[in-house]
Order: C-alpha cells, then sequence, then structure tokens
C-alpha cells in the first residue's frame, strides 16, 4: 500500500503529481511551514485515497483525481487561512515575522532611493554633456589618470574623450536603467 | 441560446457552491467520514461542478468553528486516515441550518408556482 506520491511506478503519474504538489507549492509559498505542510499533507492524503493507494496507478487515473481535486490556486489559499488558527504564533515569531517584513520594506526602499538618485546623477551627466561637451565625461588626463564627471582644464589638460560621441546615449540608457530599476524595487506597500 | 444554457450552469455551479456547507454538515450528520469519502457523497448529490478542493477549507473552518473534530482511523491497512464527524454544537448548526435550508427552498417553490 503506496503512502506517498513519490512511490508511483508509473513516471508520467509520478511527474503529474510531482508537477502538482509544485503548483501547490507555489499558491502556499509566503505560508507558514506547519500551515503549508498541513494544506500539503491534507492533498496527498486525497490525492493517495482517490488513487486507492495503489503504486501502479497509471498517469490517466491520477490526472483524473488531481482534475476532480481542482486547482490547488482555486483552494490553497482558503484552505491555507482555515488551517492557520491550528498553529498559533508565538510572540517570537510574531516579532520576527514583523520585523522581517519591515526590514524588506526598508531595504526595498533604500534600494529603490539609491537607484532614483543614480537616475538624477545619470540625467546631470546627460544635460552636462550636452551643454558643456568639454567638460563632462569620461576623460584620460594629460598624467594617465582616468576621470568619469566634470572637469576643467584649470587642473590638468584632457588627453583623450574616451567615451566620447556615445556618451549622451550611455547616459540617457543609464538614467532610463536606474529610474526602471528603483520602480521595480519599490517597496511593496507603494504599489498599486 | 448558448448564452441562456451557459448563464443557466453558472447559477447552477454557484447555486451548489453556495450549499456545500450545508451539504456537507448534513452528510456528516449523516455519518462520520474522512475528506475523500465525503467529497465523493457530495460529489453524488452535488455532481462533479464542485471541485473537491473547495471541501476542505470548509471542513478546516468548521473545525476551527469547533463543529467538526477529527480523529485517527488506524484501523485500517495504511497510512492512519483522518476521520471527520460532528461535534455536539456542529450537529446543532447543521439542523438549524438544514432547517433554515428547506425554509428558503420551500418558500422560493412557493414563489415559481
Amino acid at each position: 500500500m503506496m503512502e506517498r506520491l513519490d512511490q508511483l511506478q508509473d513516471p508520467a503519474a509520478r511527474d503529474a503529481a510531482s508537477a502538482y504538489l509544485s503548483k501547490l507549492d507555489e499558491s502556499l509559498a509566503a505560508r507558514r511551514k506547519p500551515v503549508r505542510a498541513d494544506v500539503r499533507a491534507g492533498v496527498e492524503a486525497h490525492i493517495l485515497e482517490a488513487i486507492e493507494h495503489d503504486a501502479s496507478a497509471d498517469a490517466a487515473s491520477l490526472q483524473k483525481a488531481l482534475t476532480a481535486l481542482g486547482e490547488p490556486v482555486d483552494f490553497a489559499s482558503d484552505w491555507a487561512d482555515a488551517v492557520e488558527a491550528r498553529y498559533p504564533q508565538g510572540a517570537l515569531e510574531q516579532g520576527v515575522e514583523f520585523a522581517s517584513a519591515r526590514g524588506r520594506l526598508i531595504g526595498q526602499a533604500l534600494a529603490s532611493g539609491l537607484c532614483v538618485i543614480l537616475g538624477f546623477v545619470a540625467t546631470l551627466g546627460l544635460i552636462g554633456r550636452l551643454v558643456a561637451p568639454e567638460s563632462v565625461g569620461v576623460f584620460v588626463l594629460a598624467d594617465g589618470e582616468i576621470f568619469i564627471g566634470t572637469w576643467t582644464s584649470y587642473y590638468a589638460a584632457i588627453e583623450r574623450d574616451v567615451v566620447g560621441a556615445m556618451t549622451v546615449p550611455m547616459c540617457l540608457a543609464l538614467a532610463a536603467l536606474f529610474f526602471a530599476l528603483g520602480w521595480i524595487v519599490r517597496p511593496r506597500a507603494m504599489k498599486k | 441560446m448558448t448564452d441562456s444554457r451557459a448563464e443557466q450552469a453558472r447559477i447552477e455551479r454557484q447555486m451548489r457552491k453556495g450549499v456545500l456547507g450545508v451539504a456537507a454538515l448534513a452528510a456528516l450528520l449523516e455519518a462520520p467520514a474522512h475528506g475523500y469519502a465525503l467529497a465523493q457523497r457530495l460529489k453524488d448529490v452535488l455532481g462533479s461542478s464542485v471541485a473537491e478542493g473547495t471541501l476542505y477549507p470548509l471542513l478546516a473552518s468548521f473545525e476551527a468553528a469547533g463543529w467538526v473534530k477529527h480523529d485517527w482511523d488506524t484501523q485500517q491497512a495504511g497510512p492512519a486516515r483522518k476521520v471527520h464527524s460532528l461535534t455536539p454544537a456542529g450537529e446543532q448548526a447543521a439542523a438549524s441550518l438544514l432547517t433554515s435550508w428547506r425554509e428558503t427552498a420551500s418558500r422560493i417553490e412557493d414563489m415559481g408556482k
């Protein structure tokens, strides 16, 4: 008598069961470990009953059982909500969860802010290059040092403009990239 | 015509889904059952349009409400089975909901006469 779905003998049936359980795990990814384990055990028990604990069940009979059970996304969340009460959180666990959520939010805000600042720097570079192309860019100085930013020949002569005509499109691309990254990593609470 | 049939099927699906909780309690009033057996019993009554997976969240919420409890059946071969049964509070709730269901169904039938 089979007790676990990974004991199915038919590779196609085993793959189908594994794919279904992966979808279930995805639906439960945000849940706590005991809640995930409870729901998963319930789902596995149901499927095993449906195929009568028969290790030689074929892919068709397994698929029939999975179809009757329904898509995990349609019931996993409600199921997890309902079993949450069985696993009350301790004060420490609640604190860790709260701190973790806050930490993630702060990390996202910092990363997003940094990206926006870099986006503005690239935009300023773009404007500066358009206004004063001889002073803004990536230069090799007469003494061989590489300089990035705004420069004046008062200090030392410029030997070579490294990026040259590509400076404007590069600044434009960098500005777009940083602003896009800033938007992507913005804190979840700010998303609509 | 197709729209009419689709609309009828949609309402039937909603109706079956809506009465799933009452039907589950009524089935447990008949006899304790493990999840899969209960799902099959309900499928006999409500048809296959209600996914079996939707039964389990209901059972878990009934358990949280103190209406349903479970025991482990270790009599049969293989892994232990979780057998669900009604608590006295669940029996009361089931009886009350069934009365309400009958009254509602009766009123709806009267309207259609």
